[in-house]
């Protein structure tokens, strides 16, 4: 089930009446139950997937903690490494298995050997990178014994499934999620409104801009022979923006949704395209993402402890972990290895670029130093993101071979056309709208970055003006939104993740 | 009281909301006949349509209101609209018996031509604008509901039931919404559910009939359509109401063309089985005086007849019912 589906607006607030009205002990099987729904409406079968994972990792958290407590460490690394192995075993082979076959034979005939491998031709299941990390997470807290183990199945299995984050996260971390759970959350209408509040900003972002965005980098990139470099980077650039609020909205209908129930989520993104460089671009994308592997990945492997080169290879090998998480493809391995490598050169130039900016006497408290930054670190991103929005690597180093060869300067400024991309992308109207909202997206991040609470904000204000702003939004849901029946429901572009 | 108040605020917030949401469908639905014919249909008075007539185009170009209003006193009303099914035209009426109760029902022929662009057809998809007017049209109740269902998949459901889904996108439609501004703020009373062509057919376009060649296809009434013509007649019969079919002339040039007898025949067939009068004008052409000029001007389609024809053949099928 989609988040923007009509089916979700008669789901959620059923499950919601229903949350609030049924006894307290019932609640937990209740938000069990329309999970469990949830992802069954997408494909019934692999609701199994998903409760044998679930009930792997809980197994699993009890026999670590038990092992524990008889100090058997052994057991207790046998335990977690076979977890790792059937979690990490089951994601390999729904998601990964095509790509390191394909990869194999392409290799070897290089070499001049064909060989013939067995084709498995699975659907990758909606959110499994999402919950098998999520699970793993979890079994790594309870092995680090940073929280005791969950004895009772059902609120595991919630746990790992709750609906609002299930299939494209934020990855919640068991300290943060697991006692909600055991909590009880009363029916509170300021925190209700202030969760729908949040879902119709999740929404804006999704329909009015990403959606919107989606036609034109679409057909650009579907027919790039038929454009030149300047409109491919320019589809490029808004793709940076279709991805952010595609994925940043469904988070904050996910967060919204689960602050409705009463449930807190991680923030994951934090006003990214505000930093000043590609780290802090890094500590505010996808934060529930950087953060696990920064915790199960990065300082295990020693982190920035054991000296630079040691470093570098952790950095590196994290961001071409990262760029496989999103997807299994070489265009993924380069997009994670390109943004690991920025931060290595970055960190490799930094007392360089110091001196050189002391020399040429440039100043770094100012507004225009930061605006540098800022659009040097928006240009190497948005870079990478070229990577990861092409087909394949192939065809990325083809686009952007054929940019290069084909700048276009004048049909790119021809006045009789929007930046000379066909009209049957996006009319003038519809370009000044997309405008508009990402004017008023950058606002909004701007507010968020210098920790301005809107909703409080907007609390202070009178009724008349909140009310503006709430039909002022839902409107531009509504009637700008791009969606209905002529509309090829395009999902969140992290459910294939 | 905190709680009571929160709650208060938002039923008044919900109810501007929907207000507002179907000002907007007012305002950016497509400005279409059959939308705007049951807006004006329901601001008519209760119980004041005597004749109330359904069909496709062609019923809406051949039967004017005035004429039978001068030939027989009586107040009609037209709900038809463009390719109007006998599927439609049945959850139409159905829903009219609500605000209105007429003593004769006209449900002109071509409604049960074979149309395969519905619910039921396999080749296309499950949307089609002129089913989808007729729906929207249609006040929020249970014959809407049961209309949806029976023409609708369900996972189309939603959309048929929110037609700001599909007509949101008119935003930038200036012409639209400032032809529904006028409708909704004065052209609603001047509104007729007749709409007559004011072309008639040139001389050009009488020798393009006169020269079309001949088209042996056999005419299909549908199953779909012959179960509810059936019904149709079971529910005029439950509410006492006359029904007649009646077929409206085509240009005899064209007929020419077509495999009439075979369609005639069924039709009579059909209404002879549910024992209701079927007039056919295309055998009285001579009777009702027609000649091409009474037709629009258009080439080899089902052409319609203009204002001259439509008051020709309204005197001629309304002396046809009062005589019978």
């Amino acid at each position: 089930m989609l988040f923007n589906s009509t089916g979700f607006l008669i789901f959620f607030p059923l499950v919601v009446l229903g949350y609030f009205w049924i006894p307290k002990k019932y609640k937990s099987l209740w938000l069990l139950g329309a999970s469990c729904y949830f992802y069954a409406s997408w494909n019934p079968v692999y609701l199994l997937l998903l409760l044998s994972t679930a009930f792997v990792s809980w197994a699993g958290g009890i026999l670590i903690g038990g092992a524990e407590r008889k100090q058997n460490r052994f057991g207790k690394k046998c335990v977690l490494a076979g977890c790792i192995l059937w979690n990490l075993g089951v994601l390999f082979f729904f998601k990964y298995i095509a790509f390191l076959t394909g990869s194999l034979v392409e290799g070897l005939r290089l070499f001049g050997i064909s060989v013939r491998l067995p084709v498995y031709d699975v659907i990758l299941p909606v959110g499994i990178s999402f919950y098998t990390f999520q699970a793993l997470g979890y079994l790594f807290d309870v092995f680090r014994k940073e929280i005791s183990e969950e004895r009772n199945f059902l609120r595991y299995a919630l746990f790992l499934s709750f609906f609002p984050q299930l299939v494209a996260g934020p990855i919640e971390r068991s300290k943060n999620l697991m006692h909600q759970i055991r909590e009880e959350h009363s029916y509170d209408p300021k925190r209700v409104k202030s969760g729908l509040l949040l879902m119709g900003w999740g929404y804006f972002q999704k329909l009015v801009i990403a959606d919107r965005i989606a036609i034109l980098v679409t057909e650009v990139y579907e027919h790039y022979t038929e454009y030149s470099g300047l409109q491919i980077g320019f589809a490029t650039v808004l793709f940076a923006f279709q991805i952010y609020c595609d994925f940043g909205g469904y988070s904050d209908i996910a967060v919204g949704a689960a602050r409705v129930l009463g449930f807190s989520l991680t923030k994951n993104f934090n006003s990214p395209y505000y930093a000043v460089s590609v780290s802090e671009f890094w500590r505010n994308w996808h934060i529930s993402l950087t953060s696990w592997f920064r915790d199960y990945i990065y300082i295990p492997l020693g982190g920035n402890r054991r000296g630079k080169w040691k470093k570098y290879r952790n950095l590196l090998f994290t961001f071409l972990l990262s760029g496989l998480w999103h997807g299994a493809g070489w265009n993924y391995v380069v997009w994670g290895m390109l943004n690991g490598l920025y931060q290595v050169t970055g960190d490799l130039t930094g007392s360089f670029r110091l001196w050189l900016g002391k020399r040429l006497r440039i100043r770094r408290d100012c507004f225009s130093y930061r605006l540098l930054q800022r659009g040097l670190t928006f240009g190497f991103i948005d870079f990478a993101w070229l990577f990861f929005r092409a087909d394949s690597l192939t065809a990325a180093l083809r686009m952007l071979a054929y940019g290069v060869a084909n700048p276009g300067l004048y049909t790119f400024f021809d006045p009789n056309s929007v930046f000379g991309i066909r009209a049957v992308a996006l009319t003038e109207k519809e370009f000044l709208v997309l405008l508009m909202s990402l004017i008023l997206l950058m606002l909004v991040d701007g507010w968020k970055r210098k920790k301005k609470d809107i909703r409080e904000m907007l609390d202070r204000q009178n009724i008349w003006f909140r009310w503006l702003v709430y039909y002022g939004l839902i409107f531009s849901i509504v009637l700008l939104g791009v969606y209905g029946p002529e509309y090829n429901a395009s999902t969140f572009l992290y459910f294939q993740f | 009281m905190y709680r009571r108040k929160y709650h208060v605020k938002f039923v008044l917030f919900s109810a501007l909301l929907f207000a507002a949401l179907q000002a907007a469908v007012l305002l950016l639905y497509p400005s279409n006949a059959i939308f705007r014919t049951w807006k004006c249909f329901y601001s008519l008075e209760k119980d004041k349509i005597d004749i109330l007539i359904v069909g496709n185009s062609h019923a809406y170009a051949s039967f004017d209101p005035n004429v039978i209003r001068e030939m027989t006193g009586k107040d009609s009303y037209i709900l038809s609209s463009n390719s109007q099914t006998v599927v439609q035209a049945y959850f139409n009426v159905k829903e009219a018996l609500h605000y209105q109760h007429p003593d004769i029902l006209l449900l002109e022929a071509f409604a049960l031509d074979e149309n395969d662009n519905f619910r039921y057809g396999t080749a296309t998809p499950d949307r089609d604008w002129k089913k989808e007017s007729n729906i929207d049209g249609m006040r929020f109740g249970l014959t809407k509901l049961e209309a949806i269902a029976a023409q609708y998949f369900p996972e189309n459901w939603s959309y048929a039931l929110l037609p700001i889904t599909r007509c949101h996108s008119n935003w930038a439609d200036i012409e639209t919404i400032g032809s529904n501004l006028f409708f909704y703020t004065g052209g609603i009373r001047q509104y007729s559910s007749f709409h007559p062509s004011e072309t008639k057919m040139t001389e050009e376009t009488k020798s393009l009939y006169d020269t079309a060649g001949y088209n042996p296809g056999e005419k299909v009434i549908s199953d779909v359509n012959l179960l509810y013509f059936h019904k149709l007649a079971q529910l005029c019969r439950e509410e006492q109401i006359t029904l007649f079919l009646v077929m409206a002339p085509m240009y005899d040039g064209y007929i020419r063309s077509i495999n009439y007898e075979d369609w005639k025949g069924k039709l009579e067939d059909l209404a002879e089985g549910e024992n209701i009068s079927y007039i056919d004008c295309n055998v009285s052409y001579d009777e009702i005086g027609l000649i091409s000029r009474d037709f629009e001007d258009a080439y080899l389609s089902f052409q319609h007849l203009n204002k001259d024809g439509a008051d020709k053949v309204t005197r001629f099928v309304f002396s046809k019912i009062y005589e019978d």
